[in-house]
Formats: C-alpha cells, sequence, structure tokens
C-alpha cells in the first residue's frame, strides 16, 4: 500500500497531507487522493487528465514512465511523491 | 605555498580540493545566469572561493524588495537604481580582486545565449522563470557545457546538475515550461532567504566539483529541500535519460535556441505599455490566477480578463483568457516579460 506525498509547496497550499492508499495503478491512486481533496486535481492534472507539464511523479524515488495514462503500477510501492518544478530563484 | 594561494589555505586544506584543485579554479571560467536571489549567493561563494572568471548577466535594477535575500545589494543600491550586475560587482571586486568579473547588463534570449557561453566551462542557474531555463538546456545540449539548475519557492527547492548528452536533461525531466497560469512564483508565493542560500550552496557545492576535477562524484539526482521542514529526499535520475525519449538530448531539439519557442513581446508605441504573448495560445482559469495575485497587488476581474495592479506601484498587467497579457507603466519589453514570468508565471 503506497504513501502519496505531495511537494512540500501543494501540501501547505491546499493542505495534503500524505496518505496511505489502496490502488493498483498512479491513476487510481490519485483518484482516490482526489476524492478527499478535489481542488488538487488542477494542480496536478491538465482538463485532459494528464500530468501537468511542471508536475513529475516518483514511484519509489523513480520517475514514473506513463505521463498520459498514469499507468504506472504502484500495488507494490511504498511512496510515490508529487513534484512541482519550481520556477523561483 | 603560492602567494597568490594563500588567501584559500582553507579549502585547500580541504584534501580533495589541494593545491592542484585550487589552481584548475582559478583556471576556469563560468557563465552566471540571473543575479538575483541564486545569484548573488553563487557569485559571491565562487567569488570568495576563487573561480578563474565570472560572466555574470542579468537584465534587472535593484529594487527594495530584494534586500531581504539578494545578499550582495544594500539601500544605496536601491536609491540609485543600480542594474543589478554592476551593484554586484562592485562588492565582488572588493572581495576578491583576483577573479575577472564580466558584469553584462542584458536579457538573455535565444540571440545572445551563445555568445555568453563561449568559453566557459560551466553555466550556472540564478534565473527566476522556466523560459530562461529550457534556454541554458539548449544552449548546453548544444555546446557541451554542463549546467546547475535549480528554482525555489518558499521554504521549499529543488536542485539538479546537467551533464549534456551523459546525464538526463531539464526536458528529460520535465517536456515543457508550465502553462501560464498554472505555477506559483515567489513574487505570489513568498520566499524565504535561507531557501535561496541553501540552494545557492549546493549550487556552488556541485560547481566546485566540476570545476576541480571531481564531476565523477556527482550523482544522477534531483534533490528536494524544505528548509521548514527540515526535509531533504533525493530522486533517482540515473535512467531518466534512457526511457524518456526526449526531443532535446535523444533527438537534437532546440525549441528554445531557435527561437520557436518562448514568449514574444510588442512594444505598444505611445501607450507605455508592452504585450507579451505566450508562444502557444492558452485557456487560462483566471479565477485561480486571480486567487494567486491576491496576495501580491489589486484585482479587478470579468468573464473575458483580470486587471492586476501591483501593491505600491504604477505598473498593471491585463490578462487575457488567452494567455496574452499587456503591461502598462514601462515600454522596456524585458521589463515587460520579467514581470509576466513573476506574475502570471511561465
Ligand atoms: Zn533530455
Amino acid at each position: 500500500m503506497p504513501r502519496i506525498h505531495f511537494t512540500p509547496h501543494l501540501k501547505n497550499h491546499l493542505d495534503c497531507p500524505p496518505q496511505d492508499v489502496t490502488a493498483a495503478t498512479l491513476r487510481e491512486a490519485l483518484e482516490i487522493v482526489f476524492q478527499a481533496n478535489p481542488r488538487l486535481r488542477s494542480y496536478l492534472l491538465d482538463d485532459q487528465g494528464h500530468l501537468r507539464k511542471h508536475v513529475t511523479a516518483f514511484i519509489d524515488s523513480t520517475p514514473i514512465n506513463d505521463r498520459v495514462n498514469l499507468s504506472d503500477d504502484v500495488s507494490r510501492a511504498k511512496e510515490v511523491y508529487l513534484l512541482q518544478a519550481l520556477s523561483g530563484g | 605555498m603560492n602567494d597568490d594561494l594563500k588567501r584559500y589555505s582553507r579549502q585547500i586544506l580541504f584534501a580533495p580540493i589541494g593545491e592542484a584543485g585550487q589552481e584548475r579554479l582559478r583556471a576556469s571560467r563560468v557563465l552566471l545566469c540571473g543575479c538575483g536571489a541564486l545569484g548573488t549567493v553563487i557569485a559571491e561563494t565562487l567569488t570568495r572561493a576563487g573561480v578563474g572568471h565570472l560572466r555574470i548577466v542579468d537584465r534587472d535594477f535593484v529594487d527594495l524588495s530584494n534586500l531581504q535575500r539578494q545578499v550582495l545589494f544594500d539601500e544605496l543600491d536601491v536609491e540609485e537604481r543600480l542594474p543589478k550586475v554592476i551593484a554586484a560587482s562592485q562588492k565582488l571586486k572588493a572581495i576578491n580582486h583576483q577573479v575577472t568579473l564580466e558584469p553584462i547588463v542584458a536579457d538573455i534570449d535565444h540571440t545572445n545565449i551563445l555568445e555568453f557561453a563561449r568559453g566557459v566551462d560551466l553555466i550556472l542557474d540564478g534565473t527566476d522563470n522556466f523560459e530562461i531555463r529550457f534556454l541554458i538546456n539548449d544552449a548546453s545540449l548544444e555546446t557541451g557545457i554542463p549546467w546547475i539548475y535549480a528554482g525555489c519557492l518558499g521554504s521549499h527547492g529543488q536542485f539538479m546538475t546537467i551533464f549534456p548528452n551523459q546525464s538526463a536533461c531539464l526536458r528529460c525531466l520535465m517536456d515543457q515550461v508550465p502553462d501560464p497560469g498554472t505555477t506559483q512564483t515567489c513574487d505570489t508565493a513568498g520566499i524565504l532567504g535561507p531557501t535561496v542560500s541553501i540552494l545557492a550552496s549546493f549550487q556552488c557545492v556541485e560547481a566546485l566539483k566540476i570545476l576541480t576535477g571531481h564531476a565523477d562524484e556527482i550523482e544522477p539526482m534531483l534533490t528536494i529541500i524544505d528548509i521548514w521542514q527540515t526535509t531533504f529526499r533525493r530522486m533517482s535520475l540515473a535512467d531518466l535519460r534512457d526511457r524518456a525519449d526526449c526531443p532535446a538530448c535523444q533527438h537534437g531539439e532546440r525549441l528554445w535556441l531557435s527561437g520557436r519557442a518562448g514568449s514574444q513581446t510588442t512594444v505598444l508605441c505611445g501607450r507605455n505599455a508592452v504585450q507579451v504573448s505566450p508562444s502557444e495560445r492558452k485557456t487560462l482559469d483566471l479565477d485561480q490566477l486571480a486567487e494567486r495575485l491576491a496576495t501580491a497587488g489589486e484585482i479587478q476581474a470579468n468573464p473575458f480578463l483580470l486587471r492586476f495592479r501591483l501593491t505600491n506601484s504604477e505598473t498593471e498587467l491585463t490578462i487575457f483568457r488567452d494567455g496574452r497579457a499587456i503591461v502598462q507603466g514601462t515600454d522596456d519589453a524585458a521589463v515587460a516579460k520579467g514581470l509576466y514570468a513573476r506574475y502570471v508565471g511561465n
């Protein structure tokens, strides 16, 4: 059962603490998370349901393969980490 | 020890650097893109460390709101409205006369970046927007010069070192700049000084490794920190280049360097205004953008556009649903592009 973590910025802004989910794919995992926090969806996904361009997901510290369908297997993962690339400096 | 090296004695005592590493550092040349928060910390650290030649390019002037975190500037620089690179190099000269400083007041774009990168061993990212970072990424792939990315917001930051055509590049991680209006920036969500200093210090450590002959000790990782939560994470990018099928580093696409990507500006003659258009038309979520901008100024909105006047400023941005903006209060395209990047985001 993976624990879903959000980049600290999203965590503070949208109040989304780490959450344990039971899911087969990344898409299923995110849908569970969006049920509890619907505002997160538009921060992470575009209107076609793909990961936004500046968002990346890591499964056990390795980048996912499928940014479009989010089909990566998370069933045996310990951690899924959602990251937004930062522009400031 | 040679007299010129005495000032670096503590750094030379650090075994991986030694006298040989210090000599290599002195023979090295660096391009620093941007002289703001990250840039001033990088410039000061590398000048003290004894880099040979430091070329610094920035388009901006020193502003009062910079002083909280941009460590080379003071109130006098604000009063004199000095260009950042000029104010910075005055301080840097007094810190270490041995370093050759080359301050350049310019807006980095696809027409000049290769000239700025000519003859350097390393490019450091001290910028504040993705358009320039993607341009640096293209220039790095084109020239073979490594570069070090860092980005930050609030108490949070991330960095990675890119060895072109060897390790994952910025586009392997993220194919395009974010759509306008979808990200927060330091101007809408704030930034802590220590976030920047820590990130810039990490960039400098990576730079020291590369410039003193220890590039092989840099792992292909994206490092993510949060200084408020005191967390530190490293994500492996080891095989990302092989599996990302990246248009830039696998297929040679240079969208930003060719000028095909990147926002366009048009000076609106006689109106003291500039229009900034993103490279592709988009549909902005104006409600979400209004929510973000509310912390930074006054907002007026209707279903078609959003008017945003910066707090304590005559500058006004009229942002249209298709991503276009008219920046009122300047006729300088670089200033308008900077304001767009800071408030609408790219
Ligand atoms: Zn790449």
